[in-house]
């Protein structure tokens, strides 16, 4: 059977090893699943097409009334900054609309919407993941890749049953007779 | 032969071992595993730094909760010289201080060790506070500790009062101190004269099993072997390169290693117009990196400061000759065979040291170079086999049972 193996990578401050080891997985006939935040930082790592990228900061995004949230504090003031900036106050407008991304929406969107967002069990981030796998949420070795992953391992393990957990393929423990 | 008849466990516990994402790091940790490893019992305890920049209170708390998944019981792989392994990552808040990094390396190999001792009655850690401090809080009470340092970053430590202190408890209760060179060495006796006896030189090893196909005739194909760093002074290389080249068009440049300067000089090779001529290959692992010495006709080495050295080394293992910095390690490996290995040159922040190191060296090459003596004297001091009898000779005595 199909090895399926998910790299928790959502500090991103260790991308080549989970890039490498997501393709050795790859290579070796598996599955890889990456979980990421801020799938963007990600750009100078050429990360192979076959690996499945599950971006959390996305998926919390485009969650039920995080979408109508998104629209107001992001989009919406996106969309009144360029045309208000048109022609020669382009620069101060972009300036404008940075500002906002820092210092209202995001702190907005962190300290606010998402701690309210995460009361709901079926909206924390590992729910989300097996919610976006569906039927190929069948995790057999889960690697944490990052210092930040670490506490999302553990709510991860509350939620997905994984035989094996380790911080590297090559130190990972051996699949046992009868694993799924 | 000082290697007991039966074999005798060893652990050692480093904070440096190459893995998948990094090849080169603590490659010499690796070889000194692989040449003493033969004839013991021996575990590696590869407690490898993650820093992060994040509150480190749940990351603890999530480590300690995950152990019971990733660490019960430790999960050991085989690795050189029969040698078993045993990784972690040490999670780290950035930039704490050296008497806190070597704190959290002990709390967390305890961690992993479920508070139980070190299983061997000789320990031999890497780098004094990382490896050395873990492995002095963790060994069992009647264990004998052996510390090889390697850290080209000494200094920073010694100037930290808590770290300094820290570095004397570890000099006073290890059973023997080694250093890879008088570049660290010097430093360490300067500032703890009264354990001046205790510190012993000790290189790294290096393996000469292997020998190039076919001699070098001619020094057309650099090679230069290391991460591309300002440190290393790679940016002069790639400049008198250029200015070689300029003279002899048949000139080919090969980088090994990555490095922030990866795209600097990318954009200088366009610039220059040398697309043709040079090749940035990356990271290779070990053994790729030794077989492209057998491929390459001259090493090229402008590192600012080396503890040792051991590229230096492997090219001179792999046929090939090198010219090389006085960086503080290469002056000592090369000490009475520095013209049969290549040229050595003075650290400068310019190219020209380099061009004219690399003209005085084709004019002396081939006849005046001699490459065989230069390997076979270093084989005697950094080969396998020399480096794994003054290890043995160190932790198991000169009993021949």
């Amino acid at each position: 059977m199909t090895e399926h193996v998910l790299f928790l990578a959502e500090g991103g401050t260790r991308k080549r090893a989970a890039a490498i080891d997501a393709v050795r997985v790859l290579d070796a006939g598996g599955e890889a699943t990456l979980v990421v935040r801020d799938f963007a930082a990600w750009k100078n790592e050429r990360l192979d097409k076959r690996i499945r990228v599950i971006d959390v900061d996305k998926l919390e995004k485009r969650y039920g009334w995080m979408r109508a949230e998104q629209a107001l504090l992001v989009r919406g003031p996106r969309a009144a900054f360029r045309l208000v900036g048109l022609g020669p106050v382009k620069r101060l407008s972009q300036r404008a609309a940075g500002a906002w991304d820092r210092r209202v929406a995001t702190p907005l969107h962190q300290r606010t919407f998402l701690p309210l967002l995460r009361r709901r069990p079926a909206a924390r981030p590992p729910a989300l993941i097996r919610q976006h796998l569906g039927s190929r949420a069948g995790v057999d070795l889960l690697v944490v890749t990052d210092p930040a992953s670490m506490p999302a391992a553990v709510t991860f393990l509350q939620i997905f049953d994984v035989p094996r957990v380790a911080y590297n393929l090559d130190t990972a423990p051996a699949a046992s007779m009868g694993e799924r | 032969m000082t290697t007991p008849s039966h074999p005798s466990p060893v652990a050692v516990v480093t904070p440096w071992y190459p893995g998948a994402d990094h090849a080169f790091r603590g490659a010499f940790v690796r070889a000194m595993v692989d040449a003493t490893g033969p004839g013991t019992d021996m575990t590696v305890y590869h407690c490898e730094e993650w820093g992060h920049r994040l509150d480190g209170g749940p990351i603890e708390a999530a480590y300690q909760s995950l152990l019971s998944r990733t660490h019960r019981p430790p999960h050991a792989i085989p690795t050189a010289g029969g040698a078993r392994l045993i990784h972690t990552p040490v999670p780290l808040t950035v930039s704490p201080g050296y008497a806190a990094i070597g704190r959290r390396h002990a709390e967390t190999l305890s961690a992993v060790l479920d508070g139980k001792p070190l299983p061997a009655p000789v320990v031999h850690a890497h780098v004094g506070l990382q490896g050395g401090w873990g492995a002095l809080r963790n060994k069992a009470p009647d264990a004998r500790l052996f510390v090889t340092e390697h850290a080209t970053f000494l200094g920073g430590v010694l100037a930290q009062p808590e770290a300094k202190e820290m570095y004397d408890e570890l000099l006073t209760r290890c059973a023997g101190f080694f250093a890879v060179g008088a570049a660290v060495s010097d430093p360490l006796i300067k500032a703890f004269p009264h354990h001046r006896d205790k510190i012993r030189l000790m290189p790294n090893p290096v393996s000469f099993d292997v020998r190039r196909p076919k001699p070098v005739t001619d020094l057309r194909r650099w090679l230069y072997v290391g991460s591309l760093t300002e440190r290393k002074g790679v940016r002069w290389v790639l400049e008198a390169f250029a200015r070689c080249r300029a003279e002899d068009e048949t000139l080919e440049l090969t980088l090994v290693g990555d490095g922030e300067l990866r795209r600097p000089l990318g954009a200088k090779v366009q610039e220059l117009g040398l697309t043709d001529a040079v090749t940035f290959l990356g990271l290779q692992p070990p053994d790729r990196a030794l077989d492209l010495m057998r491929e390459h006709d001259l090493l090229v080495h402008n590192s600012r400061f080396e503890t040792f050295g051991m590229t230096i080394v492997e090219a001179s293992a792999a046929g090939m000759p090198v010219l090389v910095t006085r960086c503080g390690g290469p002056e000592e490996t090369l000490a009475g065979i520095e013209e049969d290995a290549g040229e050595m040159i003075d650290v400068e922040e310019a190219s020209d040291a380099l061009v004219a190191g690399f003209r005085r060296l084709r004019d002396r090459f081939p006849d005046k170079i001699d490459l065989g003596r230069a390997r076979h004297r270093l084989e005697s001091r950094y080969g396998y086999a020399a480096t794994a009898e003054a290890h043995h000779r160190a932790w198991f005595g000169d009993t021949d049972d």
